[in-house]
């Protein structure tokens, strides 16, 4: 899908949660869907579109500080690292002992897979088929 | 226009000037049931809801994590902030968090009410005093056992597991008609099986001549002498959220159905303190769920998500209830990251999932108004009180391998799966901290508690505001303490009970 059509994020912004996105759900496994066909970084941010000026502040903060924590620590950027490393860093998110930074990355998870697994494409691929016990 | 008398901002084209007797701010259990009752006794009644008006069809045409962003405040993630953020739910659309509950109806534990009475002072409320209220409200809102027919298999393999360790446990009551078991109770039902109140005494209200105005934000309150004079909103665009007109609502009397979270909020934004209780006393009712994998298909999205329970350890207010929520808004929190990720999903039909929640005895809260002037909610959860939410997660994974499950998930941080009953002991001999548990909540209650010990109350036994003539609350904030189970037949049958008392008293509040 066209980045144009983003309403929140610029092209910098939705190039690193692309990058992130694909560290989460990375390409290939268990099934696979077309990447040109689910964009969930696209859906995230038409999404969000309508928080709060505070709201999409925080959620742009927690972005960058993921993107710029590593010239600190590793120097380098997250979206300059290989994805073997990208893995290892986020999962220093998802496992720390810090539950704040734990719940903000569980918050950009959360908005990421929220996203990707609403796609249609994405839920026949899993066999999800939302259907009532009993049908009219 | 959706009704005579119902409004959205489609309909409104200028400012709204209303004088009607009564106003009411909210329309969820409380404020609907008022409705109904005062209009239904001559009374000129307009309700104020900030939310939209949605309906069967709009609900079909939602996916979850689409309804959570329309149907609910914050996007379903208002947070009780503290040593561990919990979330809290809040439904906001006319019919208030009943269209987006789980449906389950109990009634008022008579251990609760009698101690309301002893240590609040609570006057008229015993359990027989309240029956008749009970009754009309379950009759209205078509309160029934789940029938096996529409549980799914989430709630049968929990029940298998109970059955097998002797657990007391049963099918929950709920509001329904016809239901499909179409697992979307929490994302506004698309049978109009549930039976919210925006189909019941919202409805009813509207055909004895009250008015709805739906996406109309009340905002300021003024008190002139000890009296509710005027309250001062907006009609908001639904899809920007921007103010399209002023709305101006001169009532005799005041009704404030906002919810625990709101009301006090409100009334503490426009500086009416009323005393030092308005706010505090905050009970939320806090969960976890416990997920297990099992070699069999689950498929815990078909049937009602909140179907059984096990009431064997009540007494200790540990209540134990079904819920399953769909891929996109479960797999977040439980599939790890990478590549192991798609093969969670791919797992998800094999997953069983429960609820466990537990009474807060001791645990308190409070609603301020936060620097950005939205509600702040604190929440300081009780030692005794984790260790009772610690004693549930164990009994779920004990019924959930008594029910043949492979691996067990608490959720739990810094806890692996277990792979069989003898790892559930690890909960008691290793330590939990509080920090370590990933916490909802869905039922804020007690920021406005009613009484007659006026030092620790906000309103009498009839929700009546303490030193104000003519300002009513009616939302769950009024209880004075936990329930220790699903509150929306307390809420509706107290409103009832109030409302009755405000028709009987006509000639006091509307001379």
């Amino acid at each position: 899908m066209a980045v144009k059509e983003l309403k929140v994020f610029d092209q910098k912004m939705y190039s690193i949660v692309r990058a992130i996105a694909e560290t989460i759900i990375p390409p290939g496994g268990a099934f696979d869907v077309d990447p040109q066909a689910v964009d969930p970084v696209l859906l995230f941010d038409n999404y969000i579109d309508g928080l709060s000026r505070l709201q999409l502040k925080a959620i742009r903060a927690i972005i960058s500080a993921i993107e710029y924590a590593p010239l600190v620590t590793r120097l380098t950027r997250f979206t300059k690292m290989s994805p073997d490393q990208r893995l290892s860093y986020l999962q220093g998110w998802e496992k720390s002992r810090i539950l704040s930074k734990r719940n903000i990355f569980l918050l950009l998870k959360m908005l990421i897979m929220m996203s990707y697994y609403s796609d249609d494409t994405v839920a026949e691929a899993i066999q999800y088929h939302p259907e009532c016990l009993i049908n009219d | 226009m959706i009704n005579a008398m119902l409004y959205t901002y489609n309909d409104i084209t200028k400012d709204v000037v209303e004088s009607p007797d009564v106003c009411i701010i909210g329309s969820g259990a409380g404020g609907a049931v008022m409705a109904d009752v005062l209009s239904g006794a001559g009374l000129d009644v307009v309700v104020l809801e900030e939310g939209g008006y949605y309906t069967k069809d709009r609900y079909s045409a939602y996916k979850p994590a689409v309804a959570m962003k329309i149907l609910y405040r914050d996007y379903g993630a208002t947070v009780a902030f503290g040593k561990n953020p919990i979330i809290l739910p809040l439904g906001k659309a006319v019919g208030g968090t009943t269209v987006i509950n789980s449906g389950t109806c109990f009634r008022t534990p008579d251990s609760v009410l009698r101690d309301w009475a002893q240590r609040f002072g609570v006057q008229n409320a015993s359990t027989r005093e309240m029956e008749p209220f009970f009754e009309q409200v379950e009759k209205t809102i078509n309160v029934t056992r789940v029938s096996p027919e529409v549980l799914g298999k989430n709630g049968l393999v929990f029940k298998r597991g109970a059955d097998a360790l002797g657990m007391s446990n049963g099918m929950l009551m709920h509001n329904m008609i016809n239901c499909h078991g179409c697992g979307r109770c929490a994302f506004g039902c698309p049978h109009d099986a549930k039976q919210a109140v925006h189909l019941n005494f919202i409805p009813s209200a509207l055909e004895q001549g009250a008015r709805v105005y739906a996406n109309a934000r009340a905002e300021v309150i003024t008190l002139e002498a000890g009296r509710v004079t005027k309250i001062q909103g907006s009609i908001l665009n639904e899809q920007t959220g921007n103010r399209l007109f002023n709305l101006r609502v001169t009532p005799k009397l005041l009704v404030l159905a906002a919810g625990a979270i709101y009301s006090p909020y409100i009334l503490q934004k426009n500086s009416i303190r009323l005393n030092a209780e308005l706010g505090k006393n905050l009970t939320i009712h806090p969960a976890v769920r416990v997920t297990a994998l099992f070699d069999e298909i689950i498929q815990g999205y078909k049937g009602v998500p909140q179907g059984s329970y096990v009431d064997a350890y009540a007494s200790e207010g540990i209540m134990l209830e079904g819920i399953f929520v769909p891929p996109e808004i479960g797999l977040p929190v439980l599939a790890p990251i990478g590549k192991e990720n798609k093969e969670a999903a791919r797992r998800y039909d094999h997953l069983a999932a429960f609820g466990v929640m537990v009474s807060d005895k001791n645990s308190y809260g409070s609603v301020k108004v936060g620097i950005d002037k939205r509600p702040f909610i604190t929440y300081h959860f009780d030692p005794h009180d984790f260790k009772k939410l610690v004693k549930g997660i164990a009994l779920a994974a004990e019924i959930f391998f008594a029910a043949g499950a492979r691996t067990v998930n608490t959720g739990i941080f810094g806890f692996r799966e277990f792979t069989s009953p003898d790892d559930v002991a690890q909960l008691f001999t290793k330590k939990v901290p509080v920090t370590s548990v990933e916490m909802m909540a869905f039922h804020p209650l007690g920021t406005a508690r009613m009484g007659e010990v006026r030092d620790h109350t906000v309103v009498n036994s009839y929700g009546k505001v303490h030193g104000l003539d003519n300002l009513f609350i009616s939302d769950g904030s009024i209880f004075p303490t936990s329930l220790g189970v699903n509150p929306q037949v307390t809420i509706m049958s107290f409103a009832l009970r109030n409302a009755q008392y405000i028709a009987d008293h006509k000639g006091a509040f509307f001379a």
